[in-house]
């Protein structure tokens, strides 16, 4: 614990040209999402401000802000500002000035981040088409975006033009507001990465073909924005990779269009971005060689993005890498007092980001466009703070060590209760430590890992091996009791199996092998070599692939039978593309739309949801992935016995990690609400 | 005046205590013109207003949630609520309409956070498993429809409607496919409809007697299990003698069989209207009946035949706002026909609409006052060159507006793309889009030349003071498929008149998700061929949207087409064609005889590059400015029309 040697040098001050930040820690907006709805539509916010400025005064030293984007072809939601010269500059710049000021009156630095999002834009927005440099659509590889990919308008000379007159105009605008940098985005498959990439540019004019011509529409909006901003304001440029693109700009090709773009002088510093956002099963410190090789042939500092869960080693990026200033974004969404604990240099308990990219990507890049957040941490704001000690030493149950338990149990120890954690099973952590034990997801485990630290700080009394009844309940008699008991697996009404993570497989009637996927994940499933995985729709998260790699990984055979178009379709775009590679290339074969209806000799029977065409598939096991059902039986008995009785997580109804985080917090309200009130706990 | 063509449609009608104008109703549904507070916005109100105008007797908003299990922030609850529905109801009425709010609760199937069900049930598309009620959480909501129905009336609005109907909530406690409770509330038939009876019952007695308050509900969801027409006309009857409801809106379907609830153009006219008589023959209270009614000749006779005391035409009046006032005025030739494609309207996720629905036929849609035709301040001639939908959409608008329009098609008929797209399988109604444009064209008198293609020189000889290049996309093939040239390719629309060149084993690859290679694959399979669809997405088709997708993949796969997602093609080597699966890299090597290829196309943008400055104004559109799909043809044509 404490900061060692390599972390010390995240704390350096840094130039990025004519910035100074105040250390090397960067926090990049990952989503476009900040600016407002109804009558301030595509305009900076009151909201956004308050946003930024609690990034800054938790210490980071530099914001790349939110996408800005320069053009109406490239607007792409209400939500997403654009500042280009279709926007009167008024009150664009007075509201920017209030998101500065505040970054500024924290001693932060905020570059503005300006971007045309080319083939990846939606249409559905402005209703106007896809400016690109050839008349393609999205490669195949690519993410697809929401109103599916059209064919692009291939720019005109005119219309390149009037784009680099847009980015300009941006940037002056940034300057007038009090932005200390502008980042002119080249990456993520935007539009001036498509003129960067053989794949999208295929034109035979000035602007396609070798590497220059490619280079030569952001060479434009490079010198266009130095000479908008003068020489004040630091001038960057993002770059990155085409992610699985055939004949794209991949990331051995990015020290070379570094360089190139940095030639001229007029750039202070590149910042390296990755081809698709990383998942849990992504390795530490992913690309930090590319933005080495960057580093050292663009010969300006560099900003590397990626992937930081674990800042311990973070400092041998600066101090072998070359690098200059780290994105560590979501390791700050995930700790918002990252920078403090850093600082102080003592003890900490950083809670970890375990890369699950569900609200810092997947629901702030959905229709509902949100500010990213962590699942974890509402807000990027000192939430660990002193809390309310409302509970005042009251007596607080709560019923199973699942993260909706943990989570209540830790926010009421922090929040004054007396808190005891009763715990069925041998270890805390419920099913995320089964997901923990997904191939390449044992990330997840450091959210439990935290969990425990936590609860030993605040003194929780942690009971495992320790069943709870209502006898147990009325025994102990605490003034509040909370279940967190989670759910049983699902099975579908012809498996006669029994089978859990503690419990034996049973056999179906024809003498096949019948588990579920947490028995698998477990480690105590024993199936023969082919293995059917039976998914229901109910079962759209990630377990379904997580079982399946598992098998796989062990020599199975596997077969995924989904009803669905696709399996875990709940999972966000950047894990499951992940995971179907993986998958996919491990053997794992894939069979959509069909529904198993029960098991015969050796056969695993389904048929296809739409056609009703039967089909069967030889096994020697089969593995439920059928979701889950309330396990309620115990916080009804008490409902009708207690007062002070609260549930929380899939015992209310089975869900996600959200679901279990925010019904701790409802459940700290609720709790809150019932000791101001004075209400009579126990007994009725 | 021509005598009324519809008089039993145009007939005014009692319901409760109001006196409606006639019998064509728009029904509820969620515009999604909101605020963050889920308030209908302006746009919102402006577009009920429309309707009102249009000569439409009844408007109702959409789902209206009144309980925070089922929204974080309840409307009703919202201090500016009085001020906005009030303000709605106002407009509506000031327009000869009565404006109707619907209470709404979303059940398993809809809801922010943990969704509130009779049982642990689940549903499509999102299937979360919902929390079961206890009692006192049902008392709760029972007494949040009530104070809901309160707020209505103090507000000033006309007419509730409770819904009971799609699966919601509501559907949930009365269908024995998602209520398996073992108290007074599920069970026997009269448990199952007593969560009903206590909301229609709390709900009447926050408004009195004299308040209007209707119940819409689904007579037969289409699931093994669910509700029957036996059984909703025995729960209706029920309700019906109870006193305490004066109309019914009789729907269809849940979320299970959402294809029923909004028809996609594969169910035929009216497909529902049996259900809504079954009922009407067991109650002594007006009915409404929905679905698939798009004809003022077919409204006419269900009210005529009695049917139903009403229509609900949601999507025709969507797609024209003025349908009532044309039908009524005898210039039903003039309605612009919804298509039952439901791209823009219920599929507009699909779409990316990021502000509400849209529709491909009315580029006003959502934006009634902003692009009300104004008059042209100088007449000027404009030549339209293309006669597909966004030259005609130009056209129309143009002429609407005072210009004096030409138009100059180089084939011997109008509509472009959408007469081969209404020849695929279940499609015709497309062709009713070219049908509207047809007589615009002529009610509106341009001068349209057939059999001519334009050119430069003749353009130019026309003189015009603006020209309008329309002339679409060519078929092209996609770039990066090696050999492709080695084998017999053709561009998916050359196939509609060209099917017999086809071999036997066909392969399409389809290069965008949309309808064109599983039509064309179904247009094909009904030929005889032996199809496979090859697409890089995750499942072929992605793009569609779902009432229709679900639809379609029954057909494809009952008629032998094969689909391959997730793979796309290595190389081609004249019939042998080697197929990759981009996953994992696994490659499979077919035989074919042909191979057809929906990959988009090419925009014919060459003649605006000719005349660019030797004309005062050019504008580019529709595909030949980007091939993209059917509502951009005419928002883009909508667009120019207004800018001329």
């Amino acid at each position: 614990m404490g900061t060692s040697a390599t972390e010390a040098n995240l704390l350096e001050e840094v130039a990025l040209g004519p910035v100074r930040l105040r250390n090397r820690l960067a926090f990049l907006a990952p989503t476009p999402a900040h600016g407002g709805t109804d009558d301030e539509a595509n305009l900076p916010t009151e909201e956004l401000a308050r946003y930024w400025e609690a990034v800054a005064a938790a210490g980071i030293g530099l914001i790349v802000g939110e996408h800005q984007s320069v053009h109406p072809t490239g607007t792409s939601h209400p939500r997403v500002v654009e500042s280009g010269p279709a926007t009167p500059a008024e009150p664009l710049i007075g509201r920017y000035t209030k998101v500065t000021e505040a970054v500024h009156r924290c001693e932060g630095r905020i570059f503005a981040h300006l971007y045309h999002p080319g083939l990846l834009a939606n249409p559905g927005y402005r209703l106007l088409p896809l400016w690109a440099p050839s008349a393609l659509r999205v490669p195949v590889g690519a993410p697809v975006p929401a109103g599916g990919g059209a064919i692009g308008h291939a720019m005109s000379e005119a219309e390149i033009a009037e784009v680099v007159a847009a980015f300009a105009e941006a940037a002056r605008r940034a300057g007038a507001a009090g932005f200390d940098g502008v980042e002119v985005d080249a990456a993520s498959g935007y539009l001036l990465a498509e003129f960067l990439s053989p794949a999208t540019n295929r034109r035979n004019d000035a602007y396609g073909g070798g590497l220059a011509e490619r280079c030569r529409m952001v060479v434009e909006v490079l010198a266009a924005v130095r000479a908008a901003v003068g020489t004040e304001l630091a001038v960057g440029v993002r770059l990155g990779p085409d992610p699985y693109v055939e004949g794209g700009l991949a990331e051995d090709g990015l020290p070379e269009v570094a360089a190139f773009l940095s030639a001229p002088g007029g750039i202070d510093y590149v910042s390296v971005v990755p081809g698709l956002v990383p998942d849990a099963a992504a390795p530490e410190a992913a690309g930090s060689q590319t933005a080495s090789a960057v580093a050292r042939a663009a010969g300006v500092p560099v900003l590397y993005s990626g992937l930081l869960t674990d800042l311990s080693e973070a400092g041998t990026l600066v101090a072998e890498g070359g690098l200059a200033v780290l994105d560590v974004t979501r390791a700050a969404l995930a700790d918002p007092g990252l920078v403090t604990k850093l600082l102080s240099g003592g003890p900490s308990f950083f809670r970890p980001c375990v890369a699950c990219n569900q609200t810092c990507t997947t629901r702030a890049s959905q229709a509902a466009m949100a500010p990213a957040s962590c699942l974890f941490t509402p807000l990027p704001s000192g939430a660990d703070g002193a809390p309310n000690r409302f509970g005042d030493d009251r007596s607080l149950l709560v019923v199973g060590a699942g993260l909706a338990g943990l989570e209540v149990a830790r926010l009421a120890a922090g929040a004054g209760f007396m808190v005891t954690l009763l715990e069925a099973g041998p270890e805390v952590g419920g099913q995320l430590r089964l997901a923990a034990r997904a191939p390449r997801r044992a990330r997840l485990g450091r959210a439990i890992q935290f969990y425990e630290d936590q609860l030993a700080q605040w003194g929780v009394e942690v009971a495992l091996d320790q069943p709870a009844t209502v006898e147990t309940v009325e025994s102990l008699d605490p003034d509040f009791v909370v279940a967190a008991t989670g759910c049983l697996p699902d099975r579908p009404a012809w498996s006669t199996a029994t089978g859990g993570a503690d419990e034996r497989p049973g056999r179906g009637a024809s003498g096949l092998p019948i588990t579920d996927v947490r028995a698998v994940l477990a480690g105590q499933a024993t199936l023969g070599r082919r293995v059917v995985l039976a998914v229901s729709h109910t079962e759209s998260g990630y377990v379904s692939l997580a079982a399946a790699e598992f098998l796989a990984d062990q020599g199975h055979e596997v077969w995924l039978v989904t009803p669905d178009f696709e399996p875990a379709g709940m999972v966000d775009f950047f894990t499951s593309e992940a995971a179907y590679r993986r998958l996919l290339k491990k053997g794992v074969r894939i069979e959509p739309t069909c529904e198993v209806e029960g098991v015969t000799d050796g056969l695993v029977l389904f048929s296809n949801v739409f056609s009703g065409e039967a089909g069967s598939l030889p096994a020697d096991g089969l593995v439920l992935a059928q979701g889950g059902v309330a396990d309620d039986a115990l916080y009804r008995a008490l409902r009708g016995l207690r007062a002070g009785v609260l549930a929380a997580g899939d015992c209310v109804a089975p869900r996600d990690m959200e679901g279990a985080i925010s019904d701790a917090r409802l459940v700290m309200a609720e709790l809150a609400l019932a000791c101001r009130s004075g209400e009579t706990a126990g007994r009725r | 005046m021509a005598p009324n063509p519809f008089p039993n449609l145009f007939s005014p009608i009692s319901i409760g205590h109001l006196t409606l104008r006639n019998r064509i109703y728009s029904p509820p549904h969620a515009p999604g013109f909101t605020d963050r507070f889920f308030m209908p916005s302006e746009r919102a109100i402006a577009y009920w207003e429309a309707k009102a105008a249009g000569g439409t007797a009844m408007v109702s908003s959409g789902v209206t949630p009144v309980h925070s299990s089922a929204i974080r922030v309840v409307p009703f609850d919202n201090p500016r609520f009085c001020e906005v529905y009030g303000s709605a109801a106002e407009r509506v009425r000031a327009h000869g309409a009565r404006f109707v709010v619907q209470l709404w609760h979303g059940g398993a199937q809809v809801g922010m956070g943990t969704r509130w069900a009779p049982s642990p049930y689940a549903t499509p598309s999102e299937w979360r498993v919902a929390h079961a009620m206890d009692k006192a959480e049902i008392k709760d909501v029972i007494a949040a429809f009530g104070r809901a129905a309160a707020r209505v009336k103090e507000a000033g609005c006309d007419v509730i409607e409770i819904h009971g109907a799609h699966g919601y909530l509501l559907t949930e406690f009365a269908s024995a496919l998602s209520n398996h409770r073992d108290d007074e509330y599920g069970g026997t038939l009269e448990n199952r409809a007593r969560f009903v009876a206590e909301v229609i019952e709390s709900v009447r007695e926050a408004v009195g007697s004299e308040f209007t308050v209707g119940l819409r509900f689904s007579a037969d969801e289409f699931v093994d299990g669910g509700l029957t027409i036996e059984e909703s006309q025995e729960m209706l009857a029920r309700f019906s003698a109870q006193g305490k409801l004066d109309y019914l809106d009789i729907s269809v379907g849940n979320y299970h069989t959402e294809e029923t609830i909004i028809a996609p153009m594969y169910f035929p006219l009216g497909a529902f209207v049996h259900v809504a008589a079954a009922i009407k023959e067991v109650v002594s209270i007006p009915v409404i009946a929905v679905g698939r009614i798009k004809d003022p000749a077919q409204a006419e006779e269900i009210v005529a035949n009695g049917y139903a005391d009403m229509v609900a035409l949601n999507r025709a009046i969507i797609a024209d706002p003025e349908f009532a006032n044309k039908a009524r005025e005898g210039r039903s030739e003039e309605i612009r026909w919804c298509l039952g494609c439901n791209e823009a309207c219920w599929g507009r996720s699909y779409m990316g609409l990021a502000e509400g629905i849209a529709c491909v036929v009315n580029p006003h849609l959502g934006f009634e006052r902003e692009t009300s035709l104004v008059p042209a301040e100088h007449r000027k001639r404009v030549v339209v060159v293309g006669g597909g939908p966004a030259g005609l959409e130009a056209a129309r608008v143009a002429a609407e507006r005072g210009h004096s329009v030409s138009l100059f098609e180089k084939s011997e008929s109008l509509g472009g793309q959408l007469n081969k797209a209404a020849k695929a399988p279940l499609r015709v109604d497309l062709a009713d889009c070219v049908r509207y444009y047809s007589g615009e064209m002529a009610r509106l008198k341009v001068d349209v030349h057939l059999g001519s293609e334009a050119s430069a020189d003749s353009v130019l000889e026309a003189a015009p003071d603006a020209v309008v290049i329309a002339t679409g996309s060519s078929p092209a093939l996609p770039p990066d498929v090696p050999g492709l040239e080695s084998a017999r390719v053709h561009e998916v629309r050359e196939v509609y008149d060209g099917l017999e060149e086809l071999g036997e084993r066909v392969l399409v690859l389809a290069g965008e998700g949309h309808q064109q290679a599983l039509s064309t694959a179904e247009l094909l399979a009904d030929a005889g061929r032996d199809v496979e669809v090859v697409s890089p997405q995750r499942f072929c088709g992605h793009e569609i949207e779902r009432n229709t997708v679900v639809m379609l993949y029954p057909r494809l796969l009952s008629k032998g087409v094969r689909l391959t997602p997730m793979s796309w093609v290595r190389r081609v080597d004249g019939r042998s064609v080697t197929l990759v699966q981009i996953y994992s890299g696994g490659e499979r090597t077919v035989e074919v005889d042909d191979i057809v290829v929906a990959a988009g196309g090419r925009a014919n943008d060459g003649l605006a590059a000719d005349l660019l400055g030797r004309v005062p104004e050019v504008h580019l559109i529709g595909d030949a400015l980007a091939p993209r799909r059917l509502l951009y043809a005419t928002q883009d044509g909508c667009r120019v029309g207004r800018s001329l």
